[in-house]
């Protein structure tokens, strides 16, 4: 029987309680039958000194006294197993009884509060801005489970940080798990479109157009216009505020006079030749930081929000790092305790004074540059030309000049009505 | 030999014979574990043989460190390295 129990089924037998009991005397096989036909189940029987040995519930073995005395056995108890024999062992133990009676209280209790913030898919936002406004919600650790409100918090979030796309805030045991996606558009060009975005759909209601306007300067040299009317061709030259496609179209009659206009929201994609400004200046003389591999170490208990620690010599460093990572106790996989440890390591470093060289400060400007044309590739923008000298003088280097780039341009604004009213738009 | 007429029928009905004669039902699973249900009782276990009293025959199993895993009136579970099994 033990061989293909459960672990449900482990338990019920430790619950009921069993005994193994050793058989000897007279007629044993006898006795076995006996209990097999009085329904007495018997598991693990196996051949002992004498005898057999086998295991039977508490209940039942209480119910062997008439069956052994018919077959002349005796019937001895070689174990006892369960939670009636504990109960019955312990039973003078009340204080431990209490004991472990207030630490399944405690622990009923403190799962009633919040000990863990898990914060996932945040990319821009950080943590720390996310957790100070969690904490004008008055929702931190130690906030009373019951007081959290997910579905509102998940609104909140989403009004008060923009960029969020989706956001799901819900209780794991005492673990608020909030999981969160951003706006992965281009903040120069998603961002003025996300601003005129409830403009647009103004617009279309009260018949209002919208026109399309450059948000830098330089010369166009492509455009592809979906709707509006475009006033600039590519080659002219704009300059940032210039209109580019308006939303606002003439409709003449046949002598060619204005006779009303038709509003339309304008929509375009507009790529202007333009230069960025480039500078970089950082002075050759710089410090440098060393490890010597001396390492020190201190210990931490963070216990409700109150920290007491070990320090074994951390402070004996003139200059140190210190790092170190927080365990907090959890039970069950989401059961956090306000509970946490740490090993706090201090790296002992020293700073020294260097210089760059020529070639070391060209490399670095260099390093730098490319970084720049790297973060704007990024940003879809093209790069074109690139004008910038490096120098290095003798206290310094200094990187200046403009990249010439292809980017998309336009935001859109709301069209000036003319006098000449309109019926609206063509939708 | 000429079968009895509760037997025809059972026959005839398809019924299988460990419930209409209530015949030894012997379920071997490999080599280490053996079920056996329709025993009458234990008439002799030891380490290396265990020998039921069946209706009809007697079934002895052979073998070494033989442990009865649960033993109650309607099945009877044995483990351990059998090497045979004789009906008589």
């Amino acid at each position: 029987m033990k061989g293909e129990i459960s672990l449900a089924g482990k338990l019920s037998l430790l619950r009921k309680g069993y005994v193994r009991v050793r058989i000897c005397g007279g007629s044993y096989e006898r006795f076995l039958n006996l209990c097999a036909n009085h329904g007495i189940l018997l598991w693990d029987l196996r051949p002992a000194a004498h005898g057999y040995e086998a295991d039977l519930y508490l209940k039942d073995f209480f119910s062997l006294g008439p069956l052994a005395r018919k077959c002349r056995t005796r019937v001895r108890v070689a174990g006892r197993y369960g939670l009636p024999f504990f109960l019955r062992r312990h039973r003078k133990r009340k204080m431990f009884a209490a004991g472990l009676l207030l630490c399944g209280s405690l622990i009923f209790f403190l799962s009633c509060f919040v000990w863990n913030i898990s914060i996932d898919g945040n990319l821009s936002i950080s943590r720390q801005s996310m957790m100070e406004y969690l904490r004008k919600e008055k929702i931190g650790y130690g906030t009373w489970k019951n007081s959290v409100d997910c579905r509102q918090l998940a609104a909140d979030l989403r009004s008060a940080f923009l960029d969020l796309t989706w956001v799901s805030v819900r209780l794991q045991g005492t673990c608020l798990s909030i999981r969160v996606q951003e706006n992965t558009d281009q903040p120069d060009q998603g961002g003025a479109e996300d601003e005129s975005a409830g403009d647009e759909d103004r617009s279309a209601a009260d018949g209002a157009g919208m026109d399309l306007v450059a948000d830098a300067g330089g010369t166009i040299v492509r455009m592809i216009t979906r709707e509006g009317l475009p006033v600039v061709g590519e080659g002219d030259v704009v300059s940032p505020g210039d209109l580019l496609v308006t939303g606002a179209m003439e409709i003449t009659d046949d002598n060619g006079s204005v006779t009303s206009y038709r509003y339309a929201v304008s929509d375009a994609d507009v790529y202007i030749q333009t230069e960025l400004p480039y500078r970089d200046v950082f002075p050759l003389a710089h410090r440098v930081m060393e490890y010597t591999g001396n390492r020190r170490y201190g210990f931490y208990v963070n216990l409700f929000g109150r920290c007491f620690g070990i320090d074994l010599g951390m402070d004996g460093f003139d200059e140190a790092d210190i790092v170190g990572e927080e365990h907090q106790l959890c039970l069950f996989g989401d059961f956090y305790l306000p509970l946490s440890a740490a090993v706090l390591q201090a790296r002992e470093y020293v700073t020294t004074a260097k210089t760059y060289s020529r070639s070391e400060a060209l490399a670095l400007a260099k390093s730098h540059l490319q970084k720049f044309l790297s973060e704007n590739e990024e940003k879809g923008v093209q790069i074109f030309e690139n004008n910038v000298k490096i120098e290095v003088s003798a206290d310094s280097c200094q990187a200046a000049g403009t990249v010439t780039v292809i980017q998309k341009t336009g935001r859109r604004v709301r069209t000036q009505k003319s006098t000449l009213s309109g019926k609206g738009t063509d939708e | 030999m000429r079968k009895p007429v509760y037997q025809k029928m059972a026959s005839a009905m398809e019924i299988p014979a460990d419930l209409s004669e209530r015949a030894v039902l012997v379920e071997l699973t490999g080599q280490e574990r053996l079920r056996v249900e329709n025993y009458l009782g234990i008439l002799e276990y030891t380490r290396e043989r265990l020998l039921l009293q069946c209706r009809s025959c007697r079934l002895e199993v052979c073998g070494q460190h033989l442990v009865v895993e649960s033993y109650a009136k309607e099945e009877l579970t044995l483990c351990g390295r059998i090497e045979h099994v004789h009906y008589f």
